[in-house]
């Protein structure tokens, strides 16, 4: 430390810097201790430093934060994963359609079992199956219907036969064409003339008509009867009688 | 160049350093607090030019260049007189008080040793970064650095001869 007395701003100021060597700290300490009359200088030269905390957080930093928006890079990657959702769906169709592809070649490509015996029978071929009517379990008196009502299923009213054309390829023999005989039934829900009977008793037993409703449904059921003879006389059932036109005399 | 995260970053970090800095230079708050948000506004506009290892050099060399067109325009440049004597209560020595009498001997100091000790003092960077800052050399920092705190040095001296 050159020329202490002459340049001891100089030394005070660069040992608050933190610019003196451990030896020249030393050394200014014991020249200090030496003159009293420095600390005054010394001390004024430590206040000359600026301290000074930091302010709080305000309402200007919070204005100054800009909301973040996707990057290109999070932009990209977004991308690439949905490219990379979309690639996977594409391929597991695929992968399902292959399967479906291939199910259909096996049945296409498997090979017909030979059989010479004819597809269907025989006696099968035929046989016109009828069920008739009285085959049909049907109440016989009024005691059975209650039970019938309750437990009604819909009665087998006749059976039609279609007859139908099989062809049958043989590799050996020559062309076989049978016949095959397709049921069809007919289902029969309105009920029977002895069940009108007992639900239309069980319906006067439930409610009390008076005798001029009683005349009423008969009138009806009468006007019904003859509607109904109409209709089947239409259908040709009876002889059909020519009216007279009388305009014509 | 800058994303948004490192402005966040910054604004986070910088603006109360900033903002200490300005405002122990100009002493007005309203002021500071403008040239606080010019800062940073300039920092976002220019985001792709400035470097992201150097945001805080960049922001205060913008605030200094800021504050001194600022002091150029409103031209408020405190006198010594009327920091040391006019002032009612520096008689006082009931009311003295060292931090007090060091800030008032801070603005009688040049704008660029006064900026020169304030970033030494509060923000803590060595000749070098100052230098960067101020576009100074080293050996420039550290002659107006030992400049303004000799004055200050007197100036307290003065005071304490004073009272």
């Amino acid at each position: 430390m050159k020329g202490l007395d002459n340049n001891m701003d100089e030394v005070f100021f660069d040992y608050y810097e933190g610019n003196l060597s451990e030896n020249e700290k030393t050394e200014l300490f014991s020249l200090l201790d030496d003159n009293p009359s420095l600390h005054h200088d010394f001390m004024l030269w430590k206040n000359a430093y600026v301290h000074e905390p930091l302010p709080p957080i305000g309402a200007m930093e919070r204005s100054l934060i800009k909301h973040e928006k996707w990057s290109f890079t999070a932009k990209t990657y977004a991308a690439l994963g949905i490219a990379a959702c979309a690639g996977i769906m594409v391929l597991f169709w695929l992968i399902t359609a292959e399967r479906k592809l291939d199910q259909k070649s096996n049945v296409l490509n498997t090979p017909i079992k030979e059989n010479n015996e004819p597809a269907v029978s025989d006696f099968s071929q035929s046989t016109n199956k009828v069920i008739l009517k009285k085959n049909i379990t049907r109440p016989t008196n009024k005691n059975q219907l209650p039970s019938v009502k309750e437990n009604f299923q819909p009665r087998v009213s006749s059976i039609d036969t279609v007859t139908a054309r099989l062809d049958m390829v043989k590799e050996k023999n020559s062309d076989i064409v049978s016949d095959v005989s397709i049921d069809t039934f007919n289902i029969d829900t309105e009920p029977l003339q002895l069940e009108e009977n007992v639900i239309e008793n069980m319906t006067q037993q439930a409610m009390p008509l008076s005798k001029k409703e009683l005349k009423k449904i008969q009138k009806a059921k009468e006007r019904a009867k003859i509607r109904r003879q109409e209709q089947e006389f239409l259908k040709g059932d009876q002889p059909y009688v020519v009216p007279i036109d009388p305009n014509r005399f | 160049m800058i994303d948004t995260k490192e402005y966040n970053n910054a604004v986070r970090e910088y603006t109360r350093n900033l903002f200490r800095y300005v405002f122990k230079s100009l002493r007005d708050e309203e002021a500071s607090n403008d040239i606080v948000q010019d800062c940073f506004l300039k920092l976002w506009n220019e985001k792709e030019k400035v470097n992201n290892l150097k945001i805080k050099y960049w922001l205060f060399a913008t605030a200094h260049n800021t504050m001194i067109n600022y002091l150029k325009k409103s031209s408020k440049m405190v006198s010594i007189d009327s920091v040391l004597y006019d002032e009612p209560h520096a008689n006082s020595k009931s009311d003295f008080d060292v931090k007090e009498i060091l800030e008032k001997s801070l603005d009688t100091l040049p704008t660029i040793q006064k900026t020169i000790i304030l970033l030494r003092d509060l923000e803590g960077y060595n000749y070098q970064e100052i230098g960067e800052i101020l576009s100074l050399s080293e050996a420039q920092v550290k002659v107006y650095l030992f400049r303004g705190r000799q004055k200050i040095k007197d100036l307290l001296k003065h005071l304490h001869a004073v009272l």
